[in-house]
């Protein structure tokens, strides 16, 4: 066993983790971020697992327009109930 | 009494789950064992045939160009979807007066993004608009292509709106602009697809000149169908964001995310 695939047996356990703890936060502030670290964790395995394609569309999405347009809806809701 | 019954429906429930997830995993092909032939056979014809260093993108834009303009209508539909949701009935034949409507609220609303946030984003907007373009462009040569470049683009436009507030992201993001350019780029991959069946005797073959593989102006087609969907996507993308900020504009005035 290699490091690379020592590494990647830990990413994998490392996304399993951050997958429950975004499946397991109350607040939905802090899922956001959390989702949005577990798109750029999925990212990263993507490309060691050697699909760079998928890798940049999950950084992109996951990452970054995901996680905007769900904090934009809950800045919209949050004012709505003040 | 009923807790208990739901609890206990819920765990036989969760127990068959986890016992056909286990099933289905213990018969997974070992990693790195590849047992279909058709991937093979494009990582060997793809190059020669289509003349792309990307076999990805010979697949998404070419032998399987038609599942390609499927997700396009998908994504057309879904941003056409929440467009008609958020924007307000009544108000939609007249946008522009919508737009500036919505900049003059904006306009008198204070910007309380730190000068950290918005001196940093002010350098990424150009870089990762830079990078999404040059991310669209190159999909035949190197990992990427029109959606991811598109997402991107768009992803580096949001900072606009963390760099000047909304009334400078709703100047610069024109929904008449975008709406068109969003149906063009859709328009233009089907009659791409219409001329291939016209000059290549099937719907979406590689009718334009291939080049030499590895130049930029190469692979025929689908260079020109990832600049296409680039376009597509990142109108679309920042479309949603528009729509989004938009509404968090009409609501809340004052506040920001």
């Amino acid at each position: 066993m290699n490091s690379l695939t020592i590494f990647m047996n830990a990413l994998l356990v490392l996304v399993a983790v951050t997958g429950l703890l975004v499946a397991l936060a109350r607040n939905p502030r802090r899922q956001v971020f959390l989702g949005s670290l577990f798109g750029t964790e999925l990212a990263l395995l993507f490309f060691l697992w050697q699909a760079p394609d998928v890798a940049v569309a999950e950084l992109a999405v996951g990452g970054l327009v995901l996680p905007a347009l769900v904090l934009l809806t809950l800045a919209r809701v949050e004012g709505r109930s003040k | 009494m009923m807790e208990r019954f739901r609890q206990i429906v819920a765990l036989v429930l969760g127990m068959g789950l986890f016992t056909l997830l286990i099933w289905g995993w213990s018969a997974l092909p070992n990693f790195g064992n590849y047992p279909g032939p058709n991937g093979d056979i494009v990582n060997r014809s793809a190059r020669a045939e289509r003349q792309v260093q990307n076999a990805v993108a010979a697949v998404v834009f070419d032998y399987r160009g038609f599942d390609t303009m499927g997700e396009e209508f998908i994504f057309l539909a879904t941003v056409m979807g929440v467009s008609l949701l958020l924007r307000k009935p009544g108000r939609t034949t007249d946008e522009q007066a919508e737009g500036e409507q919505v900049i003059r609220k904006a306009a008198n609303q204070p910007v309380d993004s730190n000068d950290a946030a918005r001196t940093s984003g002010l350098v990424f907007v150009g870089l990762l608009v830079v990078l999404g373009a040059y991310v669209a462009l190159h999909g035949h040569l190197s990992p990427g292509g029109g959606f991811q470049g598109g997402a991107i683009v768009a992803g580096g436009w949001l900072l606009i709106y963390l760099v000047g507030g909304s009334e400078m992201f709703h100047r610069l993001s024109s929904v008449v602009i975008l709406d068109r350019v969003e149906a063009l780029g859709v328009a233009a991959f089907i009659l791409c697809g219409l001329v291939g069946w016209l000059l290549d005797g099937r719907f979406l073959g590689n009718w334009m000149p291939l080049g030499q593989a590895g130049r930029l102006g190469s692979a025929g087609t689908i260079f020109a169908l990832n600049v296409l969907v680039g376009i597509t996507v990142g109108a679309g993308f920042i479309l949603l964001l528009r729509e989004f900020i938009k509404h968090l504009d009409e609501v809340a005035p004052r506040r920001r995310p």
